[in-house]
């Protein structure tokens, strides 16, 4: 380590562990043009945000962060950003950043010490353990998500952990499940530099994941051609780039999948091959369950029969010969398809069964495993996959695919958190619909919640049906609600005790994106006030329980569960003077890594990520010593966990036979349509500008003055006839809850007639007030796409 | 010849092509921009300006390399060495210190600052100042692709053509309708962004400046430096179109200034100071 860097270590303070792993750094010094001096500092990180994984250079002077620039050395983004990537260092500087911990007495949130809080927490979960819940975040880190997962499975014995990536992505995790056994896409980035043909199935990633959406369009400046078909509900700037619109009714894109599977088998251009090596069929008789029943071809086929173009046409909208154009893709073994999907397919209440048809088109047409072939699902926050579906941070699982209702799962997790035998419980958790459910609800109605700790993300805002699931004045007096983090919010609101966090480059961290890229950061500046990690919360916690004695917080040995060793001796990371005297998070993911294995989504050693930005798994040591990562899992050409001399193996088949499941499932009306006294569909979702609730966006001057607050998306003829105008206060209003915004007309989007569009980053405008919170059987993720609602004039109200 | 014709690189590098062939002669570099049928006119404007050079042609003699300052004076002369049919245009012969005899510490520092407003740091993409369609494609590159003038605003010509969703970088200054904000929320920002991107150097007086800023996304230095761009920001040779064979990137790793309040920086354009 020469002069130089020793001297800026020193002037920012960070510990000598940290400090030595960054000395170790290759990709470190690769910096924009190799700087390195003593006034700005370069230093690589993710972006805070979206699940694109972006890579940022991020600029610190004097322990502020003063500049970010898009990584040049980046695969995922080869130097550039969103709007949002490029201001992400200003999140950081809200002047109403949270900085001392906060509890409430009567009306008010006054400070106390971190020693005080730490104290509430441990009353609570003493109260029982078995009623304290944890509500995660698809945001988490890795680190913190699995710190959160083993204090509750390990720690307490509880299983009433979910994360707020069950609004977002489990009908992604249940359709992967469904279809190949096993989480996650097969497909990565790569598919959309050489796809002929991009089909964005109820997505916009023009503003949702803007990096990607440009690494495919911007082909076009380059001369290359793409067909962009866009299938949604709405136009949107996705829509401005694409050939083909496809405009469908509401829910019913399970007709148009099931239209194009029906004509490839009419036509006799699905691919034989693949299917007779690769594949099989699949649907369920009776309640709608992962595993279905086989099927045999003939059956598959007669079940489609009724999927006609023109029945489609019927049921969706789209016109017959649309649905012909894409089964000629489809049908056409020469050309490249790639299908994205996020939120529409998503939040959904037959969202598996959507799911699971877009991956059967893809496998009955053969479109698979070839680069540019592929059914690839995006995922909206930084780490839903890294944190949420590989961590496990959910009700029914354990790391690394792992469930809790599967004994030897359960014993070698065990094993690995050298916890008694028995310690962790057979029977899964509450998942987040059910967990705010128990939680809100009287003791005498069934509600067994005392407590629900919230890390990084904002419920109060997005929980489906404010009203029924989490308004404070709904809830039982005896609930409590612990809620970590960085600026206020409606969540924080209605908190009894609000803990202070670090965000971003504050801390260590390690995120996983869509493509299973596993990506690492170090700290770089300290956070503001007494913020601190959310990880040293959990273990400070999980500490003060252990000194008051409680049994779950020791292991067989009787150490610490959380117990760090430097040389031999026992680091007191629970003291946040010492945290950042050893690598926390490395220390997590070293342990975290053993669980990695079982279902071949090996990580490599954490010091590898160190070097790089991100590398996607299963990341396998060669011969040579070095790690590769893969890009195309389940192809010979690729995966190395494909036998050697097959071309494809779905080795983790549900059917055991190395087969892919291609699923009938059939058209079904969504809970609640519009009617006569609630004629619009109302669809709810994001902007450009915002992340998510706008928490940390919102405080970005820029992203707030180019879209400061929410709006109604209303069809210009539906508001010529209602006699809108133009910024017009309306009420938009469901048989939940109303919401007061002002309408916009020929704006960003543009909703058929017969329906509008409310987003949902706003906190003034709690559009969750309306939605529904019907979710998905099987994933148990809720649709905040449709619901049916009126829209009616304020003014009229008032002469009412 | 309409600077509009100078502004496109492919364009440029097409005419040259012609303009070499026609003539027979190799032209290399620092072209600007001309077409066949200015050849002959070309060959005549450019043995007055032999005439006029002070620079030794004779065949075979030793050709003394001009200074960097000194190069505006030699107007890209012909020698025996070096023809070109290009002529240079005399509205772009600009006498050779009237650039900087323009522009000023003030008046690059008032254009820096300007250009600050619509940005969070240095390097940060700049936020649109005018109202914008929300959709559709063809409205940002109808001004933009080649930097047309609206009164006495110019449409800053896109640095990075290739990328073609604008808005994903780039947001309103203010919000889309007045009217749809209907909600106050005032909250402050501490951020303090880096200002410039670093000092730009020159290896000696007369040496070309270094360019201190990445070129990454900017790499078509007339979108900031060119003929229509401010003064205190433009080139005084818009005529050499190969930027980066003289100017390459500072390690922009020194010099780095910041200061404590967020005014501009005291070193700025250290160039005109000297």
């Amino acid at each position: 380590m020469d002069l130089k860097r020793r001297t800026f270590l020193k002037a920012a303070a960070m510990s000598a562990a940290t400090s030595a792993a960054a000395g170790m750094s290759n990709a470190r010094a690769q910096t924009r043009g190799g700087i390195d001096d003593d006034s700005v500092r370069w230093d690589k990180a993710p972006c805070r945000f979206c699940g694109t994984g972006c890579h940022v250079q991020v600029g610190v002077r004097d322990g502020r962060v003063v500049s970010v620039a898009g990584d040049q050395h980046a695969e995922v983004n080869r130097g550039l950003l969103c709007v949002k990537g490029y201001h992400v260092g200003l999140a950081l500087y809200g002047q109403d950043r949270l900085r001392t911990p906060l509890l409430r007495q009567g009306d008010e949130l006054v400070p106390i010490s971190w020693s005080r809080a730490l104290d509430v927490i441990a009353d609570r979960v003493e109260l029982d353990p078995s009623g304290f819940a944890f509500y995660g975040s698809g945001q988490w880190t890795i680190p913190e998500g699995y710190a959160a997962q083993k204090f509750m499975k390990g720690g307490l014995g509880c299983n009433h952990i979910d994360p707020n990536a069950r609004l977002c992505m489990a009908s992604a995790v249940t359709g992967f499940l469904a279809t190949y056994g096993v989480d996650e896409p097969a497909g990565v980035f790569d598919d959309l530099d050489v796809a002929d043909v991009v089909i964005t199935w109820g997505n916009n990633p023009a503003e949702m994941h803007p990096v990607i959406f440009s690494r495919l369009i911007d082909r076009r400046s380059r001369g290359e051609e793409i067909e962009l078909i866009d299938i949604g509900t709405r136009r949107t700037r996705t829509t401005d780039h694409a050939q083909r619109y496809l405009e469908f009714n509401p829910h019913s894109d399970l007709a148009v999948a099931n239209g194009i599977a029906h004509l490839l088998l009419e036509r006799g251009t699905w691919n034989r091959d693949f299917v007779d090596q690769h594949c099989a069929f699949r649907w369920d008789p009776g309640d709608p369950t992962l595993r279905g029943e086989a099927l045999a071809f003939d059956q598959y086929r007669e079940m489609l029969r009724e999927y006609t173009p023109e029945r489609v046409e019927e049921i969706s909208g789209v016109p017959a010969d649309e649905i012909r154009h894409l089964a000629d893709l489809f049908g056409d073994p020469e050309k490249r398809i790639t299908s994205l999907w996020c939120m529409g397919m998503n939040q959904h209440t037959q969202g598996t069964a959507i799911n699971t048809l877009v991956h059967g088109v893809h496998l009955l047409s053969g479109h698979f495993g070839r680069p540019g072939d592929a059914p690839t699902s995006l995922t909206g926050q930084p780490s839903a996959c890294g944190t949420v579906r590989e961590v496990g941070t959910l009700a029914h699982a354990l790391p690394g695919g792992r469930v809790v209702a599967n004994a030897e799962h359960r014993a070698q997790t065990e094993e690995i958190w050298n916890v008694p035998e028995g310690r962790i419980g057979s029977s899964p958790g509450y998942h987040t619909m059910a967990m705010w459910s128990a939680w809100s609800r009287p003791e005498s109605d069934g509600g067994d919640i005392h407590t629900i700790w919230v890390q990084v993300t904002n419920p109060g805002q997005t929980l489906p049906h404010l009203h029924g699931n989490f308004d404070p004045g709904v809830r039982d007096p005896n609930r409590f609600l612990i809620v970590s983090d960085v600026y206020p919010t409606v969540t924080t609101q209605a908190a009894d005790l609000v803990l202070p966090s670090a965000m971003w480059v504050e801390k260590n961290g390690m995120v996983g994106n869509s493509e299973r890229r596993t990506q690492q950061w170090f700290k770089m500046v300290d956070p503001p006030g007494e913020a601190r990690d959310d990880t040293w919360q959990t273990i400070a916690v999980a500490r003060r329980l252990y000194d008051r004695g409680f049994a779950g917080m020791r292991d067989r040995d009787g150490n610490f569960l959380f117990r760090v060793e430097d040389e031999g001796r026992e680091v007191p990371i629970w003291e946040w003077d010492h945290y950042y005297d050893v690598n926390v998070d490395k220390h997590l993911f070293e342990e975290y890594r053993l669980f990695t294995r079982l279902k071949h989504k090996d990580l490599a050693p954490y010091d590898e990520y160190v070097a790089h930005r991100g590398m996607r798994w299963p990341v396998v040591q060669q011969e040579d010593g070095s790690w590769r990562e893969t890009r195309w899992r389940f192809a010979g050409f690729d995966d190395p966990y494909v036998e050697d001399g097959r071309e494809f193996q779905f080795y983790h088949s549900s059917s055991s036979d190395d087969r892919a499941q291609i699923w009938f499932r059939p058209y079904v009306n969504p809970p609640e349509m519009p009617d006569e006294e609630f004629p619009f569909w109302l669809c709810t979702g994001r902007v450009v500008e915002h992340w998510h609730t706008g928490t940390m966006t919102m405080r970005v001057p820029q992203l707030r003055a180019a879209m400061p607050n929410a709006y109604v998306e209303v069809n210009r003829a539906d508001a010529r006839r209602l006699g809108f105008t133009n910024g017009e206060m309306v009420r938009v209003e469901s048989r939940r809850g109303h919401v007061d915004v002002p309408v916009w007309i020929g704006g960003r989007g543009a909703p058929p007639p017969g329906s509008v569009f409310v987003p949902f980053f706003d906190e003034r405008v709690l559009i969750n007030n309306v939605t529904l919170d019907a979710y998905d059987p099987i994933s148990k993720q809720p649709d905040y796409k449709k619901c049916a609602v009126r829209v009616v004039p304020l003014n009229t109200r008032a002469a009412h | 010849m309409s600077v509009d014709e100078h502004t496109d690189h492919k364009q440029v590098a097409k005419q040259s092509i012609v303009a070499a062939i026609v003539i027979g002669v190799a032209a290399f570099g620092f072209l600007i921009g001309t077409s066949s049928r200015d050849a002959d006119t070309g060959h005549a404007v450019l043995s007055e300006m032999a005439a006029s050079s002070e620079i030794d042609v004779r065949p075979g003699a030793a050709i003394a390399a001009p200074t960097y300052a000194g190069i505006r004076d030699v107007n890209g002369s012909a020698n025996a060495y070096w023809t070109t049919a290009i002529p240079i245009p005399a509205g772009l012969r600009t006498p050779p210190d009237e650039h900087r005899a323009n522009t000023g510490f003030d008046s690059q520092l008032a254009v820096l600052n300007e250009r600050a407003e619509l940005r969070a740091y240095e390097g940060a993409p700049p936020t649109i100042p005018h109202p914008i369609q929300e959709s559709g494609l063809a409205e940002c590159v109808a001004c933009h692709r080649q930097g047309a003038e609206i009164g006495d605003r110019i449409a800053p010509v896109m640095s990075h053509a290739e990328y073609t969703n604008c808005t994903q970088c780039h947001v309103r200054a203010v919000p889309a309708h007045a009217e749809l904000t209907a909600f106050t929320l005032s909250l402050e920002n501490s951020f303090q962004g880096m200002l410039r991107a670093g000092t730009s150097t020159r290896a000696y007086e007369g040496a070309p400046p270094t360019v201190p800023h990445a070129i990454h996304m900017r790499g078509n230095c007339i979108s900031c430096h060119g003929v229509r761009s401010h003064p205190a920001l433009r080139t005084s040779h818009p005529e050499r179109q190969n930027c980066v064979q003289c100017h390459v990137q500072t390690d922009i790793s020194r010099g780095l200034e910041f200061p404590s309040q967020g005014g501009p920086p005291h070193r700025l354009m250290q160039r005109d100071t000297r």
